[in-house]
Order: C-alpha cells, then structure tokens, then sequence
C-alpha cells in the first residue's frame, strides 16, 4: 500500500511542486498518472521509488520509508524513468544477466516470451537500440521482474503504433493480482483500456483520482450533433460534438474517453466531488 | 526461514560484485595489464645502460631505493584514475537513477567501492609495482645480456640492476620509519580525498578531484610559511619555510609535530569516507 501523509517537495530555488499532498493507493491497482507537462508526474514517480526525499510529511510504500533505499524495498521495485539508464556498451542479455539476479522474482521465462512479443534482438547492444526499442525492453525487464509496484513514466514515449497496443496488451496480460503499476503520461489514449484508475495532477496538486468504473457509473461520455443541455464539458469536432455530461438511469454506460476527461478536469469545468487534495 | 538484513547482506554484495564486473569489464581487465606495461616501460628506459646498442658502463648502480620517485608518481597517477573513478553510478543524472534504484543497501554499495578504490588499490599497487620492476628488471638485464653475447664481450659488464625490496626502505632508526608511515598516510588521505571527490564531482572528478588536492597542500603550505615568518621572521624570505620540525617527544621517538600529521592525516582519510558514504545516502537524481 502506498500512503503520502502530507507531503511536500520542492526542487531547489524553485516554488513548491508538491504541497501538503495525501494519497492512497491500494495494492492491485494499474493507476494512470495523468497530467500535462512539468506536472510533476515524473518527480511524484522519483518521490515514490526513493530517488527524491520529501522536504516534509511522509511517504511509507509497504511498510518502507522510500527514501531509505533500503534493499528490501528496492528489490520490490522497479521504475522506468524516460530518460534512457541504460549502458550502451551492454547487450540485453549481459543487462538481464547482471540485473536479474536482485529481484528475487525474476522470470526469465517471462522475459525470453516478452522479447520475442516486442521482437527484440537479444545479443544487439543496448547502445545500438531505437529508443523506442530500448523502452520496449525496459518495459519487458520490468514485467518480467515480477515486483510489487512498477512505477513506469512515460512508457509508450517512442514506441510505434502497434508496439503501443502491443504494450497495452502484455501489461493487461502479465499483471499480477498484488501488483501495482503506476504509468505517467500526458498521452492519456495511450492508456485507455488498460487502467482501473485515473489520477491527474496539475500544480503538484492531485485534482482528480476516482476509479474508472466509478467515473463511467458517475458520468456519461456521448458524442452527436446536438449538444444536450446537462452537458458539463464538451470538444467541437468535424460537424459534431464530445460531450460529458451526468450520468442518469436511461442512458447505457459510456466508454470513459480519458483524453475529454482530462482535458475537462484540467480545463476546470469537470470538478471532483470530493477533492482528495484540497 | 531467512531474514535478509536490510544493511548487509554476502549474497548481495556479491550480486552487486558481479554486476560491477558485468559492466565495467573492460576497465576491470584492462587496468592492471596497462599499469603493469606503464611501470614496466619507465623504467626499462630508465635503467641504467637503457641507450642501446652503445652500452655506456660508466653508469650508477641502480639500487633498490632508487624506485622511490617511480613508485610515488605511479601511485598519484594510478590513484587518481582509480579514486577518480570512484561511484561510477554517480557520473550523470541517468546513470544516478540506475545506480540508487539498485536493490543494494547504501552500506554495501559503499563498502564495494572503498573496497575497490581504496583497499584493494593500496594492497595492490605495492604489489603489482613490486612484480613489474622486478620482472622488468630481469627481462632487461636478458636483454642486455644477450646484446653483450653477440658482441662477445663478457657478462661481467652487466650492470647491477637491485630487485626493489620495501624492507629495504625502513632505516634503522626510528625517525625515517615515521616519516614514511607519514608518506603513507598522505598517500591513503590522497586516494580518499578522490574518493570523497567521487560524490562531488561525479564525472570531473578525474580533474577536479586532483585540482582540489593540489589547492588544498598549497594552503597547507602556505600556512606553514605564515607560520615560518612568524616563528623565525629573522630568517624566513618569501616562500621560505624556516621553522625546525622537532618538539617535544609525546612517545618516546615521536615529535608532536609527526605525531599531530599522524593524527591528522588519519582523520582525514576516515572523515573523507563517512562524509562520501553520508553523501551517497542523501544523493538525490
């Protein structure tokens, strides 16, 4: 479970990114981390594994105080930072070979069938990879790791149209029931039908965290000529609109549209209920 | 069942061991084979007699302390590409990231790199610098000796070439056995400095580290200079130091002003670790 109690963050000789921040994720979760650029997506992300310490309040993952690095911790762990980490001079099987050995669940099975999936060549150097390539093998290492929490920014940055489904597809495929998986992105249709949770942060704030069958039974996403007057946020398109407006008994379920309910919640005009960082 | 310690565990070092050798291979293999050819050139050109074919006999016993400058130029070069090298994981904001996300606790990534670049290092070098000279002292004099052979001369005009023995260098008296335990505290403190230099600066280290060290024995100098002109204002000129290191003797043998370098040289090597081991809990990327 990971509990933020008050946390705040700064980077030096800059305004506060994170302020007084709570929030709660349970285990079992694939949570979509929503925002626009400099967020603060990726520093929340560097926050929870351990990589930043928070100026104040309190980060504890499992019963671990991140920024304790301690190796119990860390061996539970995996983040996947957008910048490239990886050693250009390693091939994937010296990296795996070298890596592997720290998180005790470790599948190689796993990883061999995730390489073949992505096509990935095993003995090229990492250094001779296409980012989007190197994102891909990150992404099988990770999901082969079998660690409880997976924290990935920006996975499908770089990758191809269908590596991205592709991507959809394994991460639905090889979840496992305790596992948690935080994905950052400001492509948020990237993550459409993958995740069962939407939080979005803007200003260090976290402005919206609902799960998404709770979204789809609170909301109705439609899409036609005429705009219906409960409508609370809409998009013009070519001759018709995208509209969110409040669920009621006679219509059928919508299919949340992620990129209409961020640009709503970001815009202002779709406010959560109950704000969980006011 | 087993319970895994968060601060130390044989089995992680050993992972993190393995990775280290994973991923920097070709430094760890190259490095002593390159050391090793490095002593072992300077000195073949340094021995007496080193300009074949004309064998000049009228040459200077080489004698086992002459290794002396060798072996320290070799230590402040060998030092700082090894302790300039130290938390390799540190050199960039990327490979920060990799290196503190890896399952290792700070105590055992600490402890593998003084391991690496301190310990190993000192317990090496004398070793390593040892084998070379001697093993290039008795291909050179081969070598001589076949040039005399085939110039039908006799071997007797060898020139005497001494294995360099460090027991050699502990006099009898107690005062140049102190002075080279201070040399040898100030080799320690210089390969920590660049140690520390590690977690400031990263990747410059190599360079700053150095530049750092130098400032910091030009201000130690300075001092005593300040001090010489007050002490001995009569006869101290300029950078001249002037003052006499004697005093009291606080053990029997032992002046206060060595045993006070001992002290401090001592604790500037172990402040230089904790404060790199205290600067590598709290690094951020």
């Amino acid at each position: 479970m990971i509990l933020l109690e008050r946390m705040s963050f700064a980077y030096r000789k800059r305004t506060p990114l994170f302020d007084q921040m709570d929030w709660e994720v349970h285990p079992g979760q694939v949570i979509g981390l929503l925002g626009k650029n400099g967020a603060g997506k990726s520093t929340l992300l560097r926050l929870l594994s351990g990589i930043l310490k928070p100026h104040s309040g309190s980060i504890n993952i499992n019963g671990y105080t991140p920024f304790d690095r301690s190796p119990l911790f860390l061996e539970e762990l995996i983040l996947l930072p957008e910048e490239n980490i990886l050693q250009e001079r390693t091939s994937m099987k010296q990296y795996a070979k070298s890596m592997a050995s720290f998180y005790p669940g470790f599948d190689h099975n796993k990883l061999d069938t995730l390489l073949d999936e992505f096509s990935l060549p095993r003995d090229k150097k990492l250094g001779k990879l296409s980012y989007g390539q190197r994102k891909k093998f990150l992404i099988a290492f990770a999901l082969s790791s079998n660690c409880k929490l997976l924290l990935l920014d920006e996975p499908t940055n770089g990758l191809d149209i269908p590596s991205k489904s592709l991507f959809r597809k394994l991460i639905t495929a090889n979840i496992q029931e305790d596992q948690t998986i935080i994905i950052s992105t400001h492509q948020v249709k990237d993550v459409e039908n993958l995740i069962d949770r939407v939080v979005m942060v803007d200003n260090g704030k976290v402005i919206f965290d609902e799960n998404l069958l709770k979204i789809s039974d609170d909301w109705y996403f439609g899409f036609g000529s005429l705009l219906p007057e409960d409508q609370v946020y809409f998009e013009k398109g070519m001759g018709s609109y995208h509209y969110i407006k409040p669920f009621s008994p006679d219509l059928n379920p919508s299919q949340v549209s992620l990129e209409l309910l961020f640009n709503a919640v970001t815009s202002g005009q779709l406010v959560q209920p109950k704000t969980i960082n006011a | 069942m087993k319970i895994k310690s968060n601060i130390f565990s044989l089995s992680r070092f050993f992972k993190l061991l393995q990775h280290d050798f994973n991923n920097n291979r070709l430094y760890y293999l190259a490095i002593i084979p390159v050391a090793m050819l490095a002593i072992g050139l300077v000195h073949w050109f340094n021995y007496p007699d080193a300009g074949l074919p004309q064998i000049n006999y009228s040459y200077r016993p080489w004698e086992s302390k002459r290794y002396l400058p060798t072996f320290i130029l070799g230590y402040i070069v060998f030092g700082i590409i090894i302790g300039g090298n130290s938390f390799p994981g540190l050199k960039n904001n990327n490979s920060t990231i990799r290196y503190l996300s890896l399952p290792a606790s700070v105590f055992e990534k600490f402890l593998f790199q003084w391991g690496t670049r301190i310990l190993l290092f000192l317990i090496l070098y004398p070793l390593i610098f040892k084998l070379t000279v001697n093993f290039t002292a008795d291909i050179y004099l081969d070598h001589l000796a076949s040039i005399l052979v085939s110039e039908g001369k006799s071997l007797d005009l060898l020139p005497k070439i001494d294995y360099l023995i460090y027991s050699e260098y502990f006099g009898k008296n107690s005062e140049p056995i102190l002075l080279l335990f201070l040399f040898l505290l100030m080799g320690i403190g210089g390969i920590s400095l660049m140690f520390l230099g590690g977690t400031i600066f990263r990747k410059w280290n190599i360079l700053l580290g150095p530049i750092t060290i130098l400032f910091l024995v030009f201000v130690f100098f300075l001092h005593l200079v300040i001090l010489s002109h007050f002490l001995v204002p009569e006869s101290t000129e300029g950078w001249e130091i002037n003052f006499k290191i004697g005093g009291p003797e606080i053990i029997k043998d032992l002046p206060l002003p060595i045993l006070s370098g001992f002290v401090f040289l001592g604790l500037l090597s172990i402040v230089s670790w904790v404060v790199a081991y205290l600067r590598l809990k709290e690094r951020e990327a």
